[in-house]
């Protein structure tokens, strides 16, 4: 309940009334003359937001690069459930087609990163290519005779592969993987983390580097049954296996066509 | 070019004057994101030559081609995830828990809605008796934590609750019943 609109009306405030007295607001400065300090100001005192210093955790969040985890415990169960096929090389493209994992370049996710759950129980000998990986999760791959790379891929290319049959269906050439962003060059440089702009005989060290510090034998790929399989790269210019940028794929007719411009030719050269 | 033709169709379509004014003011949108729907298309005699690459090469294109069915698991190898499938024939117990789509234990940590700290073990897809279900499983992990266990049926969703985080336990304890 509430009475009429202007039923009832406010008293003013007489200037004679309470004895003529100060109505409240004291006798000088900035009560009675209504003019208040600013909002967090102290009459002089180091202010209570300025003594504390900052400490902006989220600065730059918006630039950083995201890899959402799948770990050795996931790997092991989408093996042993099929969900990949371990007798081919594993790369993004065989991971978002097990439609488990959503990718979203868009929301600055570059990638998977392969993290150390269920280190103890990996059995999987694979040829994986991650985003990023840890040096435990890399000893974990090579001791099962496995191969384990670190490639960076750009978010044109992460549109493509997340979803490889939608993108030949638009009828556009397949894009030239970029290369990594300056922090980004380190990384994927270093044969400690497999990059894949590593040099080869370095990372063959790197590897038995390792197997001597984790004290575990490394196993010999060279008279490994599966060696075409473990050996199968990219090309640092390459988003899928076996093709190459600049191909048009028709899947209608099961045909891949090829530019014979050369500016072209020249810029799709890997 | 489409959006003159759209005008032209809806022309014809409307002869009265009146309706005339309005349909010119349509517009057919357009994706400029896509070169090809740019305005800035030529006619395809204006591009680049090119050969078909040998038939070779296709094998690449079909090994990205993701399965249309989730596929069964293997039957041929040792699993060493702390994954097992499902045995043969259902066991002789007077319940049976179903296995989801993707041949996983349906068997969830949930947080409460009200309190997001409280935590919630639930076992979903439970036909035939299933307070026999909750008595097995909750004498179980008594067993196992040597405390008591809440818990709560819901008969008509096929569900049991505990509170706690069980998952681990009461999945492993459901694999190797069989289920």
């Amino acid at each position: 309940m509430k009475s009429n609109p202007k039923a009832y009306k406010q008293p003013k405030r007489g200037r004679g009334i309470y004895g003529g007295g100060k109505h409240g607001a004291g006798n000088k400065g900035s009560g009675q003359r209504q003019n208040f300090m600013r909002l967090g100001y102290e009459t002089g005192n180091n202010p209570f937001y300025l003594r504390v210093p900052k400490e902006p955790y989220y600065k730059g969040h918006h630039l950083k690069r995201e890899y959402p985890p799948i770990s050795l415990l996931q790997l092991q169960t989408m093996i042993d459930t099929g969900r990949v096929d371990p007798s081919k090389p594993l790369d993004l493209v065989a991971l978002c087609n097990s439609k488990l994992f959503l990718l979203s370049p868009l929301e600055k996710q570059f990638g998977f990163q392969l993290t150390d759950e269920g280190l103890d129980n990996f059995k999987g000998k694979v040829n994986i290519e991650v985003q990023h990986a840890s040096e435990q999760v890399i000893a974990a791959i090579e001791r099962n005779g496995g191969v384990i790379t670190t490639a960076f891929y750009d978010p044109v290319s992460l549109l493509a592969m997340r979803d490889p049959m939608k993108f030949f269906i638009s009828g556009i050439p397949i894009p030239k993987r970029q290369t990594p962003p300056e922090d980004a060059i380190e990384y994927y440089t270093d044969p400690r983390n497999r990059g894949y702009l590593a040099d080869p005989d370095l990372v063959a060290l790197e590897r038995f580097k390792l197997a001597q510090k984790y004290g575990y034998e490394l196993p010999d790929l060279k008279n490994d049954p599966e060696l075409a399989m473990l050996l199968e790269r990219k090309d640092p210019r390459q988003i899928f296996y076996g093709l190459n940028p600049g191909w048009v794929v028709n899947l209608k007719d099961k045909k891949i066509f090829e530019p014979e411009d050369e500016k072209l030719l020249e810029y799709y050269k890997t | 070019m489409a959006s003159v033709i759209a005008r032209s169709i809806i022309m014809k379509q409307h002869s009265g004057a009146h309706r005339l004014s309005f349909a010119t003011s349509i517009k057919i949108k357009s994706c400029y994101s896509s070169y090809a729907a740019s305005p800035k298309e030529k006619s395809p005699e204006n591009y680049t030559r090119y050969h078909e690459v040998s038939s070779e090469n296709w094998k690449f294109v079909e090994r990205l081609r993701p399965h249309l069915l989730v596929p069964s698991y293997p039957t041929d190898r040792n699993y060493a995830s702390d994954w097992i499938p499902p045995s043969d024939t259902p066991p002789n117990l007077p319940y049976f828990v179903k296995r989801t789509k993707n041949f996983m234990v349906p068997v969830y940590l949930n947080f409460e809605e009200v309190r997001n700290a409280r935590k919630i073990t639930i076992i979903r897809h439970i036909e035939g008796d299933i307070w026999a279900l909750e008595q097995a499983i909750k004498s179980h992990l008594e067993n196992v934590t040597k405390k008591p266990v809440v818990s709560r049926v819901h008969e008509v969703a096929m569900h049991i609750k505990f509170r706690g985080d069980y998952v681990n336990e009461v999945k492993k304890w459901l694999m190797n019943a069989g289920f």
